[in-house]
């Protein structure tokens, strides 16, 4: 039951960030990471007083949800790092030193502050990753000051100028283009909106989808239900639906509940397209092929389907394979964020220090690692969205993957521009722009 | 009506799982005398098996279903069986559940070192094409997978029903759970009529196993364990008797459900606030109102009474010049170690040292309501979290000092303890943990959510005290540790002088026979709702302090009801009886996380895993190694503590005297215990011998 509340605090991970003009990373991606300081500048190995920097290696902690965890487990996480990381050390490391994982933790779901705590103490370490459900120890690394490269799908993000991430912090009830737009590409008139009502992220979550369909009328939200319980069944819920010409299904859950809705719908013969907030997992739509067949997902990242391939995805793949590790969604969050770590240590200099690696990074205000996520504004995104508009991004996008057989097929995207997006305050969803942040 | 006759048909789909459960709950019960919260952990493990032949190496389904259900299953009753529930057939209602609780977490930790920690997805049924649908009646839908569930569900009910009233096993089954003893006397092996009745449980939890697959996404034991809880309100409306009322109270939960979620407003606080929490609300209502759990007590043995008292607690044999020297070792103990945390320790160390002063504190409450009063209370999280949530609320919102708002929560939820005594006190044993349990559930589903109580979506902040010109401040946390620890003491002499007091003595009467304690006018009502309300004043300024310590109410890994299951198996297993057990389950547990997490697994980690891949073992191993602990509360209920004192004090005993020998031969030796009976031994472990 309590594992069912926190599995929750996932569903809100939908994208928020946008796209600024201004470019921090620009260098070319030939075989390795890229950045603004000069290759010679990489190679000096100056002495640096900083945990966990010696003559020959940066050591960075890693903090994830292994066990215990519904969702599964979290590690892979760790093999995106090591496969950045072994991409960096493999052309000469920076600053003359190998990146090292000294440290890999499980804070086994419920022990998060606890790990922490350990981890602070004993690890001695430059940096911190970090992939949790229950993020307890968000004070202790934000009081130690520790620069914290995370998997954003907590609330708790918010409002730490030493915390980074694949995502800017989280705005659960914002209204957004891209829903409604989707409901209309679907040509859906009805939609409905299930969400659970023992978690407040999943109720704030449909309150977001509700504002979105508000602002945005492309259809009506006939049927809103948020407050299943885990693991309901959702008989009376689908027949509601099915009665009120609902066929467009978006939810706030997590995979369980979007397989009885699936299963619910397939034995009331609702014919019906759900979006799935957790279901870019190959392995759950691969066993569940015929059931989930025409699902949408949306990653926050260009969805690793796509063609052509952009050069940051080809890259993540040979390198998984090098060091022969598989590539799931956290293995790609785990790339990203060990990218970001790896422009703040370039953009600080030799001389780096756990302060100038933040500051530097808290200077890009558009940061994209080289187009696989949405252009992130680390002068901004830091805040809280959801009472400052300021601070929210100009451009709400979303790539999206359509299930078909059993696979995820990159659609409504053009080959190249994954991405649509939509001007925030384009107060229609009749103008999407296709985009690609490659390059940008 | 056509809507209603749907969702009632609808509903008793859903409601023969909770029925097929419910009904496992009742056999288990009947058979053994023992309320398995592990019946859900059994189930898993047919579910797990099962996949793994049929999805994994492709088995035919009648193949997969006859090794999961009716080998695997089976087997797994016989072990369990033979290593642990024979040796509690006369052990006390709590050693039974508190072994319970241990399987519960137990099981599937051990099963996911083979059967792997991620989720498994592809389930399947035991029919073909399970999800193909039928709708007989126009909206009537269902599956064949709900076709198997109810048709298998009805005939396991029928079958029983017929084996408990018409043969002599269901006889024997019966008899031998209302006393072993009188049923050996009637030349019956209780022994091998108790076997046939585990594995026979056992193999209703792998057909619940099975047949429940198909409805979730993936295998996994928090499936399981959830409907499970579901179905104890089912189970505990047939007084975990009556298998056709256990079936049909099934039935009827997956029809009030379905209509519920039909007919209420699918936006309104009372549905979201109802509809998650309505099997916990039935539970409650059912142990509470119900007339026929009225003054139920658990089954017990007419024979009980034969059995010897527990043995004394060391403490009172051991003479006074041991127990002073045993006082001054653990004084310099504790300033050596008070010395070494505050002043040369790496903080995290100090860290720990609060964990466990905080725990200690609210294992406190343990060692009043299961150490004196005797009952096993599955709510105490769930007072701590009222003590936390008050406290963070009273300082945050309005501005109250942090101190006078933890007396504030300490207050309150001494008063919704005495409040759930009240209707509670006439539950006993396995019904009143029940009851504890179901509250939990209910505070977790219900009242957590209102901004009021938890927050809203992110945590209530709560800031740490000052105290004149002390700050209490979060830069080192010494000052911290020093309230923490002063709180502690201040419980510890409070609960010693309690114990040592009326109440305590109250409560000894009536542990040792209520009905004579009664008869000389001891007042149970009243000593049990001082108790329950002491217990949860204690929990709730632990849970307090935990909060200050972390500085914000972080219900979901602090307060969840499955932390009370934890916290009960780990004090009682130390030793709930005494203080200093509290202290050493708190020490332990916190002091766990760095020793054996961040030394010990690390190194089977590097040394054994290569030989044998484990997926993650790490923290499942732990998980385990602290499970099966509480095992020995079976062959050891006074507590692993107590027994260790006793044990520790005969060879201390022996060494004297051999040095006193020595030194003056062929003069008696002096004793060093005053009484020093032969140490008497309880029924479980004469049982367990």
């Amino acid at each position: 039951m309590v594992a069912g509340l926190a599995i929750v605090l996932l569903v809100g991970a939908c994208g928020n960030a946008g796209s600024s003009k201004t470019s921090d990373t620009i260098a070319p991606p030939i075989n390795g990471p890229t950045t603004t300081v000069s290759p010679a500048d990489l190679q000096k190995n100056l002495p640096v007083k900083a945990p966990g920097v010696s003559s020959t290696e940066i050591k960075v902690a890693s903090i994830t949800a292994k066990t215990n965890n519904l969702t599964g487990s979290y590690a892979p996480l760790v093999d995106g790092i090591k496969a950045y990381f072994a991409m960096v050390n493999a052309n000469g490391g920076i600053y003359g030193r190998r990146l090292v994982i000294s440290s890999d933790r499980d804070d086994q779901f419920g022990q998060n502050r606890q790990t922490v705590q350990q981890s602070l103490a004993q690890d001695n370490a430059f940096a911190t990753f970090s992939a949790t459900t229950l993020f307890t120890g968000v004070d202790l690394l934000a009081k130690a000051k520790q620069p914290l490269f995370m998997w954003n799908i907590n609330p708790e993000f918010a409002g730490h100028p030493t915390f980074f991430a694949n995502e800017g912090a989280l705005c659960f009830t914002c209204a957004l283009h891209v829903l409604p737009w989707l409901a209309k590409q679907l040509g859906a008139t009805k939609v409905g909106v299930l969400a659970y009502g023992i978690a407040q992220q999943s109720e704030d979550c449909a309150k977001g989808i509700q504002n979105s369909f508000k602002k945005f009328p492309t259809a009506q939200v006939a049927y809103f239900d948020a407050s299943l319980g885990y693991a309901q069944a959702l008989g009376p819920q689908v027949t509601q639906m099915k009665q009120k010409g609902v066929t467009f299904v978006m939810t706030c859950v997590d995979l369980q509940e979007s397989f009885t809705l699936a299963k619910e719908m397939q034995k009331q013969g609702m014919k019906a397209v759900q979006s799935l907030p957790e279901g870019y997992d190959p392995d759950f739509i691969s066993k569940n092929a015929a059931l989930m067949e025409g699902s949408i997902v949306g990653p926050q990242f260009v969805a690793l389907e796509n063609q052509p391939q952009i050069p940051e995805i080809s890259k993540l793949y040979e390198w998984a394979r090098k060091i022969n590790v598989q590539v799931h969604e956290l293995t790609a969050v785990g790339w990203q964020l060990a990218a970001e770590f790896y422009t703040g240590l370039a953009g600080a200099g030799p001389q780096f220090s756990q302060a100038s690696v933040v500051a530097y990074l808290n200077t890009l205000t558009h940061y994209t690692d080289n187009g696989f996520i949405q252009p992130l504004d680390w002068t901004k995104y830091h805040s809280d969205p959801t009472n400052n508009p300021a601070v929210r991004p100009p451009l709400d996008c979303g790539n999206f993957v359509k299930v078909e057989s059993g696979k995820f097929v990159p659609s409504y995207g053009e080959p190249g521009k994954p991405w649509v997006c939509f001007k925030r305050d384009d107060p229609t969803v009749n103008n999407p722009t296709r985009m690609s942040f490659v390059g940008s | 009506m056509q809507q209603l006759i749907s969702n009632i048909l609808s509903g008793m789909s859903y409601g023969s799982v909770y029925a097929l459960l419910a009904v496992g709950l009742v056999l288990t019960y009947k058979t053994s005398g023992i309320f398995n919260l592990a019946y859900g952990a059994q189930a898993f493990v047919a579910g797990a098996v099962y996949f793994d032949l049929r999805v994994r190496h492709g088995l035919p389904i009648p193949l997969a279903f006859v090794v999961a259900v009716f080998i695997i299953s089976p087997l797994l009753g016989l072990l369990l069986e033979r290593v642990l529930f024979r040796h509690l057939r006369t052990a006390s209602p709590a050693a039974r559940l508190v072994t319970t609780l241990a399987l519960l977490v137990a099981i599937p930790q051990i099963l996911k070192l083979w059967f792997g920690q991620n989720p498994q997805y592809g389930t399947q049924g035991i029919v073909p094409s399970g999800d193909h649908a039928y709708n007989p009646f126009g909206t009537v839908f269902v599956s064949r997978d709900d076709l198997a569930t109810i048709g298998i569900t009805v005939v396991a009910v029928v079958l029983l029903t017929v084996l408990f009233r018409y043969t002599a096993l269901g006889l024997r089954m019966r008899a031998v759970v209302e006393s072993p003893r009188m049923t050996e006397l009637a030349g019956i092996d209780a022994d091998r009529v108790s076997m046939s009745a585990w594995m026979l449980c056992s193999v209703l939890a792998g057909l619940a196993g099975v047949l429940l697959a198909p409805l979730f996404a993936a295998v996994s034991e928090f499936n399981y364990t959830t409907l499970v809880v579901v179905a104890m309100s089912a189970a505990v409306l047939a007084g975990l008797t009556s298998i056709p009322v256990a079936f049909a109270g099934g039935l009827m939960l997956g029809v009030v459900g379905e209509v519920v979620d039909a007919y209420l407003p699918t936006n309104s606080v009372i549905a979201s606030n109802l509809r998650p929490a309505l099997p916990f609300l039935v539970l409650f209502l059912v142990l509470i109102f119900s007339p026929s759990l009225r003054n139920r007590r658990d089954l017990a043995d007419p024979l009980a009474g034969v059995d010897p008292p527990p043995p004394p607690p060391a403490a009172s044999i051991r003479s006074r010049s041991l127990t002073n020297m045993t006082r001054a070792l653990g004084v310099l103990a504790g300033v050596v170690v008070g010395y070494y945390v505050f002043f040369h320790a790496a903080s995290n160390w100090r860290d720990v040292a609060i964990q466990a002063a905080i725990l200690a504190t609210i294992f406190l409450s343990i060692t009043v309501i299961t150490g004196m009063a005797g009952e096993i209370c599955l709510c105490i999280a769930t007072f701590a979290a009222i003590g936390a949530c008050t406290t963070a609320q009273l300082a945050t919102r309005f501005g109250v000092s942090v101190l006078v708002a933890m007396i504030l929560g300490a207050a309150l939820a001494a008063l919704v303890g005495a409040l759930l005594a009240l209707p509670a006190l006439r539950l006993g044993g396995i019904f009143l943990s029940l009851a504890t349990l179901a509250f939990a559930l209910f505070f977790e589903n219900v009242m957590v959510k209102f901004d009021w109580v938890g927050g809203g979506a992110l945590p209530e902040p709560t800031p740490r005290p000052t105290f004149g010109s002390v700050n209490f401040d979060t830069t080192t946390n010494k000052s911290f540790l020093v309230l923490c620890l002063v709180v502690l003491l201040i419980l510890s002499i409070v609960v010693i002088a309690i114990r040592e007091g009326t109440t305590g003595r109250v409560l000894a009467a009536l542990g040792g026979n209520e009905p004579a304690a009664a008869s000389i006018g001891i007042s149970a009502t009243r000593a049990r709702i001082t108790v329950f309300a002491l217990s949860a004043a204690i929990a709730a300024i632990g849970g307090s302090l935990l909060a200050m310590y972390e500085g914000s109410v972080n219900y979901n890994p602090d307060f969840v009801s499955f932390q009370s299951l934890f916290w009960v198996v780990l004090v009682v297993s130390i030793g709930s009886r005494t203080v200093e057990g509290a202290i050493q389950a708190a020490i332990g547990f916190a002091a766990f996380q760095i020793v054996v997490l961040n030394e010990v697994v690390p190194w089977i980690t590097n040394h054994v895993q290569p030989w044998y891949h484990m997926g993650q073992p790490p923290q499942t191993l732990a998980i385990i190694l602290l499970s099966l602990g509480a095992f020995t509360y079976a062959k050891h209920p006074e507590g692993v503590l107590e027994y260790q004192k006793r044990k520790s004090l005969d060879a201390v005993q022996r060494g004297i005297d051999w040095f006193k020998g020595r030194k003056d031969a062929g003069n008696p030796s002096s004793e060093l215990t005053e009484t020093a009976p032969e140490p008497l031994r309880p029924a479980s472990a004469r049982g367990s011998s």
